[in-house]
């Protein structure tokens, strides 16, 4: 008897589960369309701004004098970018983010470098606090209200950072997008610039166009080079987005799926359970009038 | 006319504009610069200013807010920092945005001021743009 109105309310519980799941599925779909759109928008500029750094490159351009690429010898402070989200039920996403990160600062204070983390998103900032690990500084992730103002503030932080020796390196761990069906967790060095990222496409794009440069390849080389780093953290935040709506996407779906498949189990044992009273109560009666007889 | 510019404006978000153009006029680091058929290939830092992109009919004009220009092999690209076409620029919001920003006070020399001064040239040139 119980039984049956047991797994009649389970179904129903399950039922609106379903509900939230698939919508939340749908929402989730929507804004990663969104941001795939924003990322391929962003790439043409993203294209540009190396191309340019290349050209750059390849008139010859005295770069020991520019700042951002200078290596610091035996660099003992380290900060750490971390990009996750603000909220869960994405599957292993902001775990496997934190995971990389905390990983990569344990073989960096291994060499006794101090590290800082400076985090965005509320999982990380959740996670660091409940672990009791200190953050140098925290946000939450601007997700998609994103602009290009918001990475460019970080940027020049950053920049700023690192140009007043405050730190001598600086890492972005975050979520990169490598096609539309999978990403990854990444960590990249972001300051000082390495030259050998530059390099390899610079032999093949070796066109020995004479460019004028207005005012001086300096100037315009001094410009160029902060503005490659906002486009590069603008383009890790977008892949992270990205990434954690896809995530959240597939986590949502499986869901969905789980919940049908457990939905059409508890119909199955509700039908037998009903069947099961029906054949029992026939088989009470049946023998009552036996009795009578 | 055959002799056209390839013009490309981008900015991180979108892309702003892409055509055939017959001129181009950039605000330059300190000056305005113009690009015909055949300029030679030429990397420039840009201002805060105005573009202004003609073919024999029309005359497009945007409003680019620092960024670089370069052009090769008759490719114009604009990188802007930040863009805005002037259909996208309104003269009432603008004007209001200047009064406050003249009601504003801080030190003089400060940092602040030195924003305050950006930013009140930034609209300055936008409704220049705007009421063009």
């Amino acid at each position: 008897m119980a039984k049956q109105r047991d797994i009649l309310n389970r179904i129903k519980s399950i039922t609106n589960t379903k509900k939230i799941t698939s919508t939340m599925e749908m929402v989730s779909t929507a804004k990663m369309k969104k941001m795939q759109s924003r990322l391929e928008m962003s790439k043409p500029y993203d294209v540009k701004v190396n191309e340019i750094i290349k050209n750059l490159l390849s008139t010859g351009v005295e770069t020991a004098s520019e700042p951002l690429f200078r290596e610091v010898p035996d660099p003992s402070r380290v900060l750490i970018l971390q990009i996750t989200g603000n909220r869960g039920l994405c599957g292993s996403f902001n775990t496997n983010i934190i995971n990389k990160t905390m990983k990569l600062k344990e073989e960096l204070e291994a060499d006794e470098k101090e590290v800082l983390l400076y985090v965005i998103g509320k999982k990380g900032i959740n996670f660091y606090n409940f672990a009791g690990v200190p953050m140098f500084k925290s946000a939450s992730n601007p997700e998609d209200k994103l602009t290009f103002e918001e990475a460019a503030r970080i940027s020049e932080e950053l920049r700023r950072m690192f140009a007043s020796g405050e730190v001598h390196e600086v890492y972005v761990s975050y979520t990169k997008v490598i096609s539309t069906a999978s990403q990854k967790p990444e960590i990249i060095k972001l300051i000082p610039i390495s030259k050998a990222e530059t390099e390899d496409i610079d032999a093949k794009l070796r066109i020995n166009t004479e460019y004028i440069f207005e005012p001086n390849p300096y100037r315009v080389f001094s410009y160029i080079l902060p503005l490659y780093l906002k486009v590069k953290i603008f383009t890790c935040f977008l892949e992270s987005s990205y990434s954690e709506q896809f995530a959240r996407r597939v986590a949502m779906k499986n869901a969905t799926d789980a919940s049908t498949d457990m939905i059409r189990e508890l119909t199955i044992s509700y039908n037998r359970a009903r069947q099961a009273k029906i054949t029992n109560e026939i088989a009470e009666i049946v023998g009552g009038a036996a009795a009578l007889e | 006319m055959v002799n056209k510019i390839d013009c490309t404006i981008l900015t991180p978000e979108r892309v702003l504009f892409e055509g055939e153009i017959g001129f181009a006029v950039v605000q330059a680091h300190n000056g305005e610069m113009g690009f015909l058929y055949n300029h030679s290939p030429l990397i420039s830092e840009l201002g805060v200013g105005e573009v202004r992109l003609r073919d024999e009919k029309s005359t497009k004009h945007f409003i680019v807010e620092g960024g670089a220009v370069e052009i090769r092999d008759n490719k114009l690209i604009i990188l802007a920092e930040n863009a805005i076409p002037k259909a996208e620029l309104n003269i009432t919001e603008i004007e209001k945005r200047l009064k406050e920003l003249s009601e504003v006070d801080v030190k003089k020399f400060s940092e602040e001021s030195m924003m305050l001064q950006a930013e009140t040239y930034k609209m300055k040139m936008r409704l220049k743009v705007a009421k063009r």
